[in-house]
């Protein structure tokens, strides 16, 4: 619940810059006058009473219904009716009369005589920074003592997307949040100050509306319906959360009902999406002549037979000359393959509410259509919020949601079917820019003739796409009610009731013309086939709590909270595939006819138990104190491990009250904050502690072809000592405020040490298990964190706002499993699979690991025989293959251990996966009805290691008819002889990893830029509406990078251990949209 | 408010009271209470497939030893240049993921086992005697496991329960020798509890005949290097002697060393011969994933999904190609003499006929081919042919070791004599596969008079009809007959027919027949002094029987482990290499393989990630 904070009337004349808009900047100026001309006593003259009456409006001239008057001190009161008109009869002369509207400032004016007084009432919201929602309660941010950020939600709103996380990169210090690559409806990754997981979830833990929740379903929210977002970061703010507060807490409140008449608003915007770069390819000249170099026999066959020996069978000299291929243009594949795609956004909501019933119905139609054919995201989304006081002390809220989110596509990173080339990217670069015979039609038949290796199963890459037929669809539903009772003026008492329900339907049918389905598919060879799959999850939440509010001596201010809550969780899924099916045209629905290959069914149940706390004292506002506690237990564990204990305690030092600082009027507020805290993480499975025997076909065996019913084993071993993972962290922050909160910094030091990690540890395979969940080793984040917002200029014409923020964490391994070193991480690229990443102990998590790239041998490293063999000089290391084979343009790796040989020990950490520090800058501008956002973001000092270079740029295992990037076209030549890039053939072992293709991935990115002009109320009264502005905004405008990929901002199969790895990425798309906003 | 405080407090008790249901969940998609999962003799059934079930694993023989482990030794070598690194090319560390998953495989097979040993008795309704069956069966598969893995790594960690504690896995390495032991102690006693061959009907299951035949290798094994133990040479004799003595089973040799492949291609059991067999079934067209990849990995290469698609990837050596003597007939059978090239293929063509050494170690291992299959329409990668694990020829040579090496116990500087019995039981074996009353090939098959007259190639007939199948094409110039060719044939190398009983003295003269006259063929033929122990062969009867075991068992993983317990591996792999290197082949990727073999291969490293993680663990001498 929003907390309405109450001016007192005698501080009302300090608020000068509070307020934007004209009319209450002149009511402010009148108010201060009232206030100055109230010397005489309101006992001086013998009681007269006097009548008033009046219209109140709001800053657009709406009536406002049900705002209360009342005689300060007195029981006189009134409220106005529909067309916002009131009188006030009876009360004395020069009394104090109160206007009081729920979720606006109430006013209050002297009235001496009677008349008319015509008051505007503003509705602006009180501003988000005033207050701050935490863990069950609010907080006056001046009062906070944890490390809370808090997310700007007018900025956030301006960039285009269909999801509040897509736009949350760089918002607020030390929240890092990453996309996997820019697929449509595919969720972020959000990490707070640094993993602490190695092998869990380090998703923070959501709050929506006071209702915890693990890991929503972020596109069901619209954001449009989102009032504020905050982020508890330090343990002081999230360990109310116990065992879920360790990765961090995302409260979320959606928006409510105001007291006033009904106000319709309606947004909608259009745009496209557009792929901003491509990656240049080789030319049909320069192919040809890369294939000359691989195969000179067989390209000259397929690709210049008029250039051959007119004896030779494949000779034809209607055929092309190599010289021809210079004035041919090449097949664009990229080209054909991205579309310039629709993106519309739509919402329309109705918000009003009377004194007692407070409501918002909203709903909203968001497609984004993907730029890549037949992906994409939709979703059909409907809120309605209800407040209503069953009485002034008994109030009650419902919150109900309900959303489908339908995305289509199959994951284009992905590659599945158990084919290197069944990645989407990969036929796309792969596919050949020309043919030898010009009357093979490439562009539209689904297999090129002229080209047939079995073990690459390289099907065009537009039909593939055509024939995708993948749907991954949501269905959510959350309820929300909440009951909150003030048993008296200091104590209330809150209940909430939720239940959250979520389906999801996967439906994939891959016909003969998809990677997957086609007959050419060896490995996989299921030829035509489907799969269905459906899961439902349910979770009901009751939370209780009472909090007490009083204030000793005026000095000692003293808030205790206490309550408990419940939760449960039931999940199943149940899903079938059918194979070989004879019919394709008819999609699922033909899944019958084919013959049954998978099926599965399994459900989960989960609860959890906690019981809570929180004392916040405050010595005059000066000295603050909180101290939380929360006990968690949770069914995940065995009884004696079930429970378990996190609490914390803050200290702030408000500076600005002591006598010091008081006089100093350039400091509006300066705040040192101390915490330390313990919070836990249970993200493990439901059943963890227990030892797993399944009955499954792929575990049986068949004896003398018998048809076998099942095969018994125990697949997983349990671990019954399995407890809570602790993370203990320290936080020291300084908020400072100067120049009437011109300028607002904030500071944040924090460590993180997290204990007996939730690991899913290897064990020695001689034990029948590789892997158990143990509480074993330990990670440690550190890092520093800064917020500075600042008015640079603000005057009635135009106003200059800028804020920054930006984060370091370094993250380091402190224990693994046992001794345990290193925990690596392999690989595949192409056909090769190899250690990649290495976690180890001293180290961040997901370093990168493999060979350095030490140029290219050159012919001087050689000796010449007398027959002009090259054989390479004895005091040199070879590369991994035979010394026999290698020569000059070779790649080469230095030779660590100096043995002149390379193999696996000279494989060593070459490059972070993780960033130093990252951030954003955003910086509006408005001038009359105009407003410009500009939004840079950053990320600084991750390398990604550019999987698609292995095979693109540089041919790592000279496959024939294998495009590749322009960049090749530089490889060692004779004539050009390279010390970057080896000739063809020269790539060494296949399979060895290097930093060859290790890039920096550092950007700096424009990432959202809007412009929106709001039409002057006057001309748009006329069309009945209260308010109408115009939009235009931009997502990824300009991306500054070294990175030589699509797109830096990737991560193609990202998990803690493995960041950074980029093969056939779904490209980020560049959105313009324009759109329209408008109240009624 | 009284109401509602009380309402409010109610409230909490009710829910505190609610409490443990919250917090105590159990499990809705598997039974906490393990001892569910043995509850009925079905549930018993399904428990020990799973143990079965490890063998055919991709890491075991469902993939990898089918061609990449390097377990042909001296007979072959996996056909690709890359990887370059691997136990293929005896170059590796014990970082190889080959190495790693082979021991993962086995283990997780021990684990199975143990937790079947641990349960069987479960539910004691159950009848005793159908329990006991399928210990045996259990107890067997953990003592092949193990001798699987002691031959690999030498001493291991002996784990004979199911696994109570996670954080208790330091275990240290058991000696070669204990290993063994308890192998023997697991087999023993599965020999008095599993079924015999015929109440099973096939080989696909643990029988009687299968356990005492493994039982017999084990203790050849024992008797044999790294252990030494001469002792077990009477052993192996004795549990030979039982298969070989067992009425009931009733084993006898296939009369044809080609249709026992046929049979495993076409799923077709020969409880006679093939005493127990990888089981593998299907085409991948149904729920199950009891597809296997024999015929595939290692095969005459083919890209024909008629034929059947072959990696080819195990060629084999000049030195396999030359143990076989002439009228052998399984050499043309184990090493592919063709190529298949297109669906309809026609083996008239595609012969290899070059035998310098760059061609006899350029042709593929052929003993396992697709073409037989008879399960439509066929896979392109997987296949139901079943892989051989014990057959009755194994035996048979295992008793005529044994029997040599007990009267010799092992003295490797005395050979004698080998017995009436060792002898006829190694003649058994190769007469099975000689071509006895075929022509032969070389030595005097030739024109003898070209005639005239003949104006088309005149058909070759032989001049009595005893024998069969025997086809020679005649090229004609001018009339008269100028070259002769037995017939190619892809399972026997050509046609030259058998049980051709003609006079065994100087060339059978053959008259063709076709308007011409005066042509004459001569031909001579494989007869029974021709497949006799030559007094060499008699003089150094082990080295008779290493190369007879060669020559049977090629490609079926056995001949590494062999040469490691004749303590001649490093010996015998280092010949290939020189004859590699004689014949300038050794800059051909293969010759590495050879080249690079050192004591230490007689083991594989104890996987790194293995001792990264049990910290009582000793990598073996060497790595």
């Amino acid at each position: 619940m929003k907390k309405i904070s109450i001016t007192p009337y005698t501080r009302a004349g300090k608020y000068k810059f509070l307020k934007t808009g004209f009319l209450v900047f002149s009511f402010l100026m009148f108010c201060k006058v009232s206030v100055s001309s109230m010397p005489m006593g309101p006992k001086e003259e013998q009681q007269q009473t006097i009548e008033i009456r009046g219209k109140i409006v709001d800053e657009q001239g709406n009536p406002l219904e049900g705002v209360n008057i009342q005689v300060k001190g007195g029981t006189t009161r009134t409220a106005t009716d529909a067309q916002g008109n009131y009188r006030l009869r009876g009360i004395p002369a020069n009394s104090v009369v109160v206007y009081t509207l729920v979720g606006s400032t109430p006013q209050e004016y002297k009235v001496t005589e009677s008349g008319v007084r015509n008051i505007t009432l503003s509705l602006e919201e009180k501003k988000l920074d005033d207050v701050v929602v935490i863990g069950y309660g609010t907080v006056k941010k001046e009062d906070l003592t944890g490390s809370v950020g808090q997310v700007n939600m007018d900025d956030l709103m301006e960039a285009p997307v269909g999801s509040f996380d897509e736009a949350l990169a760089g918002r607020v210090a030390g929240v890092q949040v990453s996309s996997s690559d820019g697929q449509p409806g595919v969720g972020m990754d959000i990490v707070i100050r640094g993993a602490n997981s190695l092998t869990q979830s380090n998703s923070p833990l959501y709050v929506i509306d006071g209702f915890p929740i693990e890991d929503p379903d972020n596109a069901a929210i619209n954001p449009e319906e989102i009032e504020s977002i905050n982020i508890l970061k330090d343990a002081s703010a999230t360990a109310i959360y116990g065992a879920r507060g360790a990765n961090g807490v995302i409260m979320i409140q959606t928006k409510k009902g105001k007291v006033r008449k009904p106000i319709m608003s309606f947004s909608s915007s259009l745009g496209f999406q557009k792929i901003p770069k491509t990656i240049k390819m080789m030319t049909p000249w320069e192919f040809v002549n890369l294939e000359m170099e691989i195969n000179k026999a067989r390209a000259t066959e397929i690709y210049t037979p008029a250039d051959l020996d007119p004896e030779n069978e494949f000779y034809d000299p209607e055929g092309r000359t190599l010289e021809d291929y210079r004035h041919i243009k090449g097949i664009d594949w990229q080209d054909l393959l991205f579309r310039e795609s629709l993106n519309q956004n739509h919402s329309l909501a109705i918000r009003g509410g009377t004194k007692t019933t407070r409501y918002s119905l909203s709903g909203s139609i968001f497609d984004q259509q993907g730029i890549i054919v037949n992906t994409g995201a939709k979703r059909y989304q409907g809120r309605l919020n209800i407040d209503h006081e069953f009485s002034k002390r008994f109030r009650t809220a419902v919150n109900i949601n309900y959303s489908e989110n339908l995305r289509n596509g199959g994951l284009v990173n992905a590659g599945g079917g158990a084919n290197f080339t069944a990645y989407a990217l990969y036929r796309t670069w792969a596919y050949r820019p020309v043919t030898g015979n010009p009357n093979i039609n490439i562009v539209e038949d689904g297999f090129d003739d002229e080209f047939d290796n079995p073990s690459d199963l390289r099907l065009n890459p537009i039909v593939t796409a055509q024939n995708d037929y993948t749907h991954r669809n949501s269905y959510n539903f959350m309820t929300n009610v909440s009951l909150e009772y003030d048993i008296n003026k200091k104590l209330q008492w809150k209940s909430t009731f939720s239940i959250n329900n979520s389906k999801s339907e996967n439906q994939t049918f891959y016909n003969s013309n998809t990677p997957h389905g086609s007959p050419r598919n060896r490995t996989l060879a299921r030829n035509v086939h489907g799969l269905f799959s459906q899961g439902e999850g349910t979770t009901w939440s009751n939370e209780n709590f009472v909090t007490y509010k009083n204030t000793f001596n005026k000095a000692h201010k003293v808030e205790l909270m206490g309550g408990f809550s419940m939760q449960e969780i039931h999940t199943e899924t149940f899903g079938f595939g059918t194979m070989y099916i004879p019919d394709e045209t008819l999609l699922m629905q033909g899944l019958e006819l084919g013959v049954p290959f998978s099926s599965s069914g399994s459900g989960g149940e989960g609860g959890l138990m906690s019981a809570f706390g929180r004392v916040n004292y405050d010595y005059k506002s000066k000295y603050l104190f909180t101290g939380t506690f929360r006990a968690d237990g949770s069914s995940k564990f065995v009884k004696e491990n079930q429970f378990a204990y996190f609490p914390s305690f803050a200290f702030a030092w408000n500076m600005k009250r002591e006598n010091f600082l008081q006089s100093v009027s350039a400091i509006s507020e300066s705040k040192v904050r101390v915490s330390y805290g313990a919070t836990g993480n249970n993200r493990v499975g439901y059943y963890e502690p227990f030892t797993v025997a399944t009955n499954t076909l792929s575990n049986t065996y068949g004896f003398g072809n018998d048809l076998p019913i099942g095969g018994i084993v125990i697949s997983k071993i349990g671990n019954q000592a399995l407890k809570w993972e602790t993370t203990y962290q320290f936080n020291l922050g300084y908020d400072l405020s100067l120049f009437n909160k011109k300028v607002d910094f904030t500071f944040d030091y924090y460590k993180k040490n997290t204990r007996d990690l939730l690991l899913n540890a290897e064990m020695p395979s001689a034990t029948g298990f590789t892997r158990v969940f143990k509480n074993i080793g330990s990670l440690s984040n550190e890092g520093f964190e800064f917020t500075l917002k600042t008015t640079n200029i603000r005057n009635k014409q135009f106003s200059w706002i800028s804020s920054f923020n930006i984060g370091f964490n370094s993250n380091k391994v402190v224990g693994l499993t046992r001794n345990q070193h290193t925990m690596f991480s392999p690989m595949t690229v192409g056909q090769n699979t190899a250690d990649l990443y290495a976690s180890r102990i001293g180290y961040p998590a997901g370093m990168f690991f493999g060979y350095i790239f030490d140029g290219i041998y050159q012919v001087e490293d050689f000796d010449v025989s007398s027959t002009g063999a090259y054989t390479l000089k004895s005091n040199l290391p070879s590369n991994g293959s035979d010394r026999d084979k290698i020569q000059p343009g070779h790649i080469r790796y230095r030779d660590l251990n100096g043995d002149g040989v390379i193999d696996d020990r000279d494989m060593s950490i070459i490059g972070r996966g993780q960033p130093i520090h990252a951030g954003g800058l955003a910086n509006n501008f408005s001038y009359k009805g105009f407003y410009l956002h500009v939004f840079l973001q950053w990320s600084y000092g991750n390398d990604i290691f550019n999987a698609n270079r292995v095979i693109f740029d540089g041919n790592y295992i000279k496959l024939f008819n294998l495009n590749q990037y322009a960049s090749f076209n530089d490889r060692w030549t004779p004539e050009n002889r390279s010390n970057t890039l080896y000739k063809v053939g020269g790539e060494g072992p296949a399979g060895y990893f290097s930093d060859r293709t290790l890039e920096d991935g550092s950007f700096l990115r424009l990432k959202t830029v809007s412009l929106s002009y709001t039409l002057p109320s006057s001309l748009v009264k006329r069309a009945y509406m209260s308010r109408l502005s115009l939009r235009m905004a931009v997502q990824n405008l300009w991306t500054f990078t070294k990175y030589s990929g699509l797109d830096p901002e990737v991560s193609t199969r990202h998990s803690v251990l493995t960041p950074g790895f980029d093969y056939s990425p779904y490209p980020q798309a560049r959105t313009v949209t324009f759109g329209i906003n408008a109240a009624f | 408010m009284k109401k509602i405080t009380y309402l409010f407090l109610a409230f909490i008790v009710l829910s505190v009271s609610s409490c443990k249901k919250i917090l105590d969940k159990e499990p809705l998609d598997f039974y906490a209470d393990l001892t569910y999962y043995y509850d009925t003799p079905e549930q018993l059934d399904a428990s020990l497939r799973g143990v079965y079930d490890m063998l055919q694993s991709s890491a075991l023989y469902g993939g990898l030893m089918n061609y990449r482990l390097g377990l042909e030794a001296d007979e072959g070598y996996y056909a690709r240049e890359s990887p370059v690194s691997g136990p293929h090319a005896n170059d590796f560390t014990s970082g190889h993921s080959d190495v790693n998953s082979f021991w993962r495989d086995l283990y997780t097979g021990i684990g199975r086992a143990n937790a079947f040993i641990a349960n069987v008795d479960t539910n004691e309704e159950i009848d005793e005697e159908y329990r006991n069956r399928l210990r045996g069966e259990a107890l067997f598969l953990r003592g092949y496991y193990y001798f699987m893995l002691v031959k690999t790594y030498g001493g291991v960690p002996l784990i004979l329960e199911p696994l109570k504690d996670v954080d208790n896995i330091d275990i240290p390495k058991s000696t070669d020798k204990e290993v063994y032991e308890q192998i023997l102690l697991d087999m023993i006693a599965a020999e008095g509890l599993v079924d015999g061959i015929q109440d099973i009907g096939h080989g696909g299951r643990v029988n009687k005949s299968a356990v005492r035949g493994i039982l017999a290798r084990v203790c050849l094994h024992m008797a044999g290097y790294p252990i030494r133990d001469v002792s077990k040479y009477q052993e192996a004799k004795n549990w030979a002697s039982k298969v070989i003595n067992d009425p009931i089973a009733g084993h006898a040799l296939n009369p044809s060393f080609s249709q026992i492949f046929i049979n495993y291609a076409q799923d077709k059991y020969d409880p006679k011969e093939s005493i127990w067999e990888v089981e593998f079934m299907g085409n991948g067209q149904d729920a199950y994933t009891e597809t296997g990849q024999v015929g595939y990995l290692a095969g005459p290469s083919s890209t024909s999904t008629v034929i059947g698609e072959c990696f080819g990837g195990v060629k084999a050596t000049s030195k396999l190609y030359s143990i076989y003597k002439p009228g052998d007939l399984r050499r043309d059978w184990t090493i592919a003499s063709f190529v298949y090239s297109g669906a309809n293929h026609d083996f008239s063509t595609s012969y290899t006929t070059s035998t310098t050494q760059t061609y006899l170690n350029n042709r593929h291992a052929g003993k396992f081919r697709r073409e037989y299959e008879t399960l439509l329409p066929k896979h392109r990668t997987r296949t139901p042919q079943n892989f051989p694990l014990l057959r009755y020829s194994d035996v048979l040579l295992m008793f005529a070791e044994a029997d040599y090496e007990t009267v010799h116990l092992g003295n490797e500087g005395s050979n004698g004599v080998p017995s009436d019995s060792a002898r006829n039981l190694l003649m058994e074996v190769k007469l099975r596969s000689f071509n006895m009353g075929g022509i032969k090939v070389s030595g005097g098959f030739g024109i003898n008079a070209g005639g005239s007259g003949y104006l088309s190639p005149p058909k070759i007939t032989l001049p009595n009809a005893t024998g069969t199948e025997a086809e020679i094409t005649a090229t004609v110039t001018n009339g008269a007959i100028t070259a002769l060719q037995l017939v190619r044939d892809p399972v026997t190398g050509f046609k030259m027919g058998s049980g051709y009983d003609l006079p065994n003295y100087s060339y059978v003269t053959i008259t063709p027949t076709n308007g011409g006259t005066g042509g004459r063929v001569n031909a001579r033929f494989y007869f029974p002094e021709d497949a006799a122990l030559t007094a060499a062969e008699l003089s150094d009867f082990r080295k008779t029987i290493q190369d007879e075991r060669m020559r049977e068992f090629a490609f079926e993983t056995i001949r590494k482990g062999d040469l490691i317990r004749w303590g001649i591996f490093e010996f015998e792999m280092r010949q290939v290499a020189n004859t590699l290197s004689t014949a300038n082949l050794a800059g051909r990727y293969y010759y590495n393989y050879y080249a690079n073999v050192r004591a230490k291969h007689r083991l594989w490293p104890i996987p790194a990630r293995e001792l990264n993680l049990n910290n009582a663990l000793v990598q073996n001498p060497g790595w």
